[in-house]
């Protein structure tokens, strides 16, 4: 699903995100990526996505590689993906039903199935009788767990996380990483970039450390 | 099909969202739009006056022919005759000197009443007026007309007001012309004035429209809403536009009363016709297009 080779990204200034980093994920996998702030965890996402390019290397994410792809190309791309951010990226002026929704709109689907899967993803983060709340007057978790319900709601082939129960108490991090396993039970490739180590002891999965834009060591389940 | 219309229900709703969440800028935008429309729908409506007016004139053109004094009427009878037998002519009427007294009076009233009776003796001639058949109003055939007519032994002399006529008509498509070189800077200019002040509207929505595209929206489904924003922008600043002229003309009649003065009556007359309605609309509704995708193009 996902293949990295010896990717490097500067940025102008000459700041170094990431050097050489090489990373192989398969088709079904659950994968963590983990390391300190500034490691590049959230790079490397971005650049899976096509949210930024590498300097050099060669991406290639579900048989497309993603630096060559031309820009008329990309959102096809990203709607095979599922990403939840790390500062949620919800649509201010949208409900959480409406943001789940805007996914399913993207793909082209008709009004009342778009309606009736983001209810049914709203109630799998359990955040349904919110839906018609906006962004603003929901809680942190909340918003993330919005966030997490609209990276689910089209099944992606990839489901990408950066930090995805930051703002979660430890009890519910754990079921949102149940959710996750339950979806990639389902054949959906997860790529979760965290630094909390509780949640990596418990979930027991491939891990990728990162530290200094490098790969610096892996552990498998 | 179901597909293109749940998209354009889509973006006729989210545009309608944005509008009511930051009405200041769209009004801003529509408010500068209609005033150049209110601009121009002015001059069209002066300009459809004028030629709608020119219309009629060249409509009721008349040839006189006027007549030397103490002719019989076997002469008057032989002239009526040979004025008919001109190609050109639909029909002709005889205008006898009581009669051109009365159009007198009638047309300047008392104050040039004393006139005619200081002069005592009726001084105006009798005539024939000369109604022309349809498509024999061009200059050259009216003047091959009056020349003939004019040489019938008994005419005394032949007017037409042909020539003042097609120098307003020549005038007033000059004016068509220089209006409408003038009128496609003038729009470019304020579809760049609406797109900038559309580009606010952008602006605020920047980030939203960087979340639509991370989730794999295309460029397209991103724009739509703002292009259908536009265009309905465009399309309310030239009805406002409309409805202030039409309001506007109203107001300057009735102000002046029932007897509105000539130039006003004759520039204000009619409402704007529906063809020119429909250039200020689509002019509108492409203008707000227009600084819409200039908005929003970089996305």
């Amino acid at each position: 699903m996902i293949r990295v080779y010896q990717l490097t990204k500067r940025y102008p200034g000459g700041t170094v995100a990431l050097e050489g980093v090489g990373l192989e994920v398969e088709r079904g996998e659950f994968v963590f990526i983990t390391g300190p702030s500034g490691a590049g965890k959230t790079t490397l996402l971005r650049i899976l996505m096509r949210q930024e390019l590498p300097t050099s290397g060669q991406v290639i994410v579900n048989g497309r590689n993603v630096a060559a792809l031309p820009p008329s190309k990309v959102p096809e791309l990203r709607r095979t993906l599922g990403v939840v951010f790390q500062d949620f990226r919800l649509i201010g002026r949208k409900t959480a039903l409406e943001n789940v929704a805007y996914v399913l709109h993207v793909l082209g689907l008709p009004l009342a199935e778009q309606r009736r899967r983001a209810f049914a993803a709203l109630r799998r983060v359990g955040l349904h009788h919110r839906m018609n709340v906006l962004p603003a007057a929901l809680s942190g978790g909340e918003q993330q767990r919005v966030a997490i319900a609209r990276a689910i709601v089209h099944e992606p082939d990839l489901l990408l996380a950066d930090e995805p129960t930051g703002n979660l108490d430890p009890e519910l991090a754990l079921e949102i990483m149940r959710l996750f396993a339950e979806i990639n039970a389902r054949g959906t490739t997860v790529l979760v970039a965290t630094h909390d180590r509780a949640l990596l002891d418990r979930m027991h999965r491939r891990t990728v450390v990162l530290e200094r834009g490098r790969v610096v060591g892996e552990r498998a389940p | 099909m179901s597909r293109l219309w749940a998209r354009l229900r889509y973006f006729v709703t989210d545009a309608w969202d944005a509008w009511r969440r930051s009405p200041g800028v769209h009004l801003l935008a529509t408010a500068t739009l209609a005033g150049a429309l209110f601009l121009a729908a002015l001059v069209l409506l002066v300009v459809a006056n004028l030629a709608r007016q020119i219309e009629q004139w060249r409509r009721d053109l008349r040839v006189h022919v006027y007549l030397a004094d103490g002719l019989v009427e076997d002469q008057r009878q032989a002239i009526a005759a040979q004025l008919r037998a001109l190609p050109g002519v639909a029909a002709i009427g005889y205008v006898d000197k009581a009669e051109a007294l009365r159009r007198f009076r009638r047309a300047f009233g008392d104050s040039l009443a004393g006139v005619t009776e200081a002069l005592g003796d009726n001084p105006l001639p009798a005539s024939f007026e000369v109604e022309l058949q349809a498509g024999a109003d061009a200059p050259a055939a009216i003047e091959e007309l009056a020349a003939a007519a004019g040489k019938l032994e008994g005419v005394e002399e032949v007017r037409y007001d042909r020539a003042w006529l097609d120098r307003v008509g020549t005038l007033l498509r000059t004016a068509r012309i220089v209006g409408l070189c003038l009128a496609v800077p003038v729009f470019a200019a304020v579809a760049l004035v609406m797109a900038s002040v559309l580009r606010l509207a952008v602006y605020a929505r920047r980030e939203e429209i960087e979340i639509m595209l991370l989730v794999g929206a295309t460029p397209g489904l991103v724009r739509g809403p703002f292009l259908v924003a536009g265009l309905a922008q465009g399309l309310l600043a030239a009805a406002l536009a409309l409805a202030l002229v039409e309001a506007a003309r109203r107001a300057l009649l009735w102000q002046a009363g029932a007897d509105p003065v000539a130039l006003l009556s004759l520039v204000l007359g009619a409402p704007l016709p529906l063809r020119a309605a429909g250039l200020v609309a689509a002019t509108g509704g492409l203008v707000g297009l227009l600084g819409s995708f200039v908005a929003v193009r970089r996305y």
